[in-house]
């Protein structure tokens, strides 16, 4: 399935400013709505084992609920310790209301 | 990458308590409660500092006005922990200004106290694990003497500045640390010293009282309140990994709660470190029947330490097992 766009969620599942797990062909994949717009990124934190479809968005940034580590959710860059790694991100589209993401090959 | 499997069951261990969606209702930031606490403390920081100035020539009358104003200045230990989390503010900027402000003033270095901070949520109460562990058990008045005095903060800030200063951390300390970071605490260390340097030089060339009596005396006076209001949040809690049970949720009064940005609801916010302080009291609302609420203030809880958590004056030996993989 890697390099095909891949159904993930329906948009409205995701509230504005908010995040909500998808498992993709066996893929922990957070997806989020943000100013209006839908992102994804693995769900997995780069510091510990939590899930960062559990955290809480503000603006175009993720922040894991375990340490308060911070995502830009666009770029995948690590914002604020304790996360030092960035994390994965992948393409997402929106059709018929529903949110499709293109996963990579690793 | 250090992999943290503790964290995954905290998590799930947060979940039986309360889910996501009416967590949601909590984590929303904002930030005029956290500008509203700030200054209004600010403001109490300049109120007792216009005491000190009005007791200079007063004679004794200026070492309990410095001890006031330092009580006020080791309040603002409440949003340099806030702040360290993220979630005093939604203003990134505004968040990280006052990191660094309460930081420099209270002599915590502010990015290492992050990932320090980090290890306490995740081995809270688990001796030889948690970083931030305040008078495990078997404990003694004398150690308590000891912590309540600061005298231990002290040597393990200034532990901290001068071993990160000179590019060295504590390998127990390190474990709490990625490697890809560790210039930026040196680099902190090294920045709050020449700070602290350029005062101490200042004050000596310019021959001015002013660091030592309204920053450096009152800072050392001062604090041992603010540890008090810390021996209420764990010690005598059961050491084991229960967030029901392994911190305290005191009952005290809406000033108190002022000066420590609701971190009497100890229990909710290690609970779910997301929510911000102003929204603490609300989740104990919701949740609090299932935690350690003890319907106590905090002079009866240093009450209950005194004379149920001590096993004797002097100090017993301690089996802690050391931490031996990086988190
Ligand atoms: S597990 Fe995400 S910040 Fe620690």
């Amino acid at each position: 399935m890697v390099n095909d766009w891949v159904f993930a969620i329906s948009a409205d599942e995701v509230e504005e400013e908010d995040v909500m797990p998808a498992e993709i062909d066996g893929w922990d994949i957070a997806i989020y709505r943000a100013k209006g717009k839908f992102y994804a990124t693995h769900d997995k934190c780069t510091h510990g084992d939590a899930y960062l479809s559990e955290g809480v968005v503000v603006g175009e940034v993720i922040e894991c609920p375990l340490h308060q580590g911070r995502f830009c959710i666009k770029t995948g860059k690590a914002l604020s310790a304790p996360v030092s790694k960035p994390i994965e991100i992948f393409e997402t589209k929106l059709e018929d209301g529903k949110i499709y993401v293109r996963l990579r090959e690793t | 990458m250090p992999h943290l499997d503790a964290n995954a069951e905290l998590l799930r261990r947060q979940r039986e308590i309360v889910d996501k969606k009416t967590l949601k209702k909590f984590t929303k930031r904002r930030d005029l409660p956290g500008l509203c606490y700030f200054f209004g403390l600010l403001a109490c920081i300049a109120g007792t500092g216009y005491l000190v100035f009005l007791s200079t020539s007063w004679g004794w009358v200026l070492w309990p006005a410095m001890l006031l104003h330092g009580i006020m200045l080791s309040h603002l230990f409440a949003p340099l922990h806030e702040t360290s989390h993220g979630t005093a503010f939604r203003t990134r900027w505004v968040n990280e200004a006052i990191l660094w402000f309460c930081g420099i003033v209270t002599i915590w270095p502010p990015i290492y106290f992050r990932y320090d901070h980090a290890g306490h949520h995740t081995y809270a109460q688990e001796p030889g694990k948690d970083p931030e562990l305040v008078l495990p058990a078997p404990r003694s008045l004398m150690e308590y003497i000891y912590y309540v005095s600061a005298i231990h903060l002290w040597i393990k800030n200034f532990g901290w500045l001068f071993r990160h200063a000179r590019g060295y951390m504590h390998p127990f300390n390190k474990q709490f640390v990625p490697d890809e970071d560790l210039w930026r605490i040196y680099l902190e260390a090294r920045i709050m010293l020449g700070i602290y340097a350029t005062l101490i030089i200042g004050s000596i060339y310019f021959q001015t009282w002013a660091v030592l009596i309204y920053w450096a005396i009152p800072t050392v006076i001062g604090v041992p309140v603010a540890r008090m209001l810390r021996v209420a949040d764990h010690t005598g809690c059961p050491e084991e990994p229960d967030l029901h049970t392994y911190a305290r949720t005191v009952t005290t009064d809406l000033v108190t709660r002022f000066f420590c940005w609701n971190m009497s609801y100890h229990c909710e916010h290690h609970l779910a470190p997301s929510v911000p302080f102003h929204q603490l009291r609300k989740l104990h609302e919701e949740v609090g029947n299932q935690m350690n609420s003890v319907g106590k203030g905090y002079i009866a809880v240093q009450w209950e330490v005194l004379t149920k958590h001590l096993s004797g004056v002097f100090p017993k030996r301690k089996k802690i097992q050391p931490l031996s993989k990086k988190i």
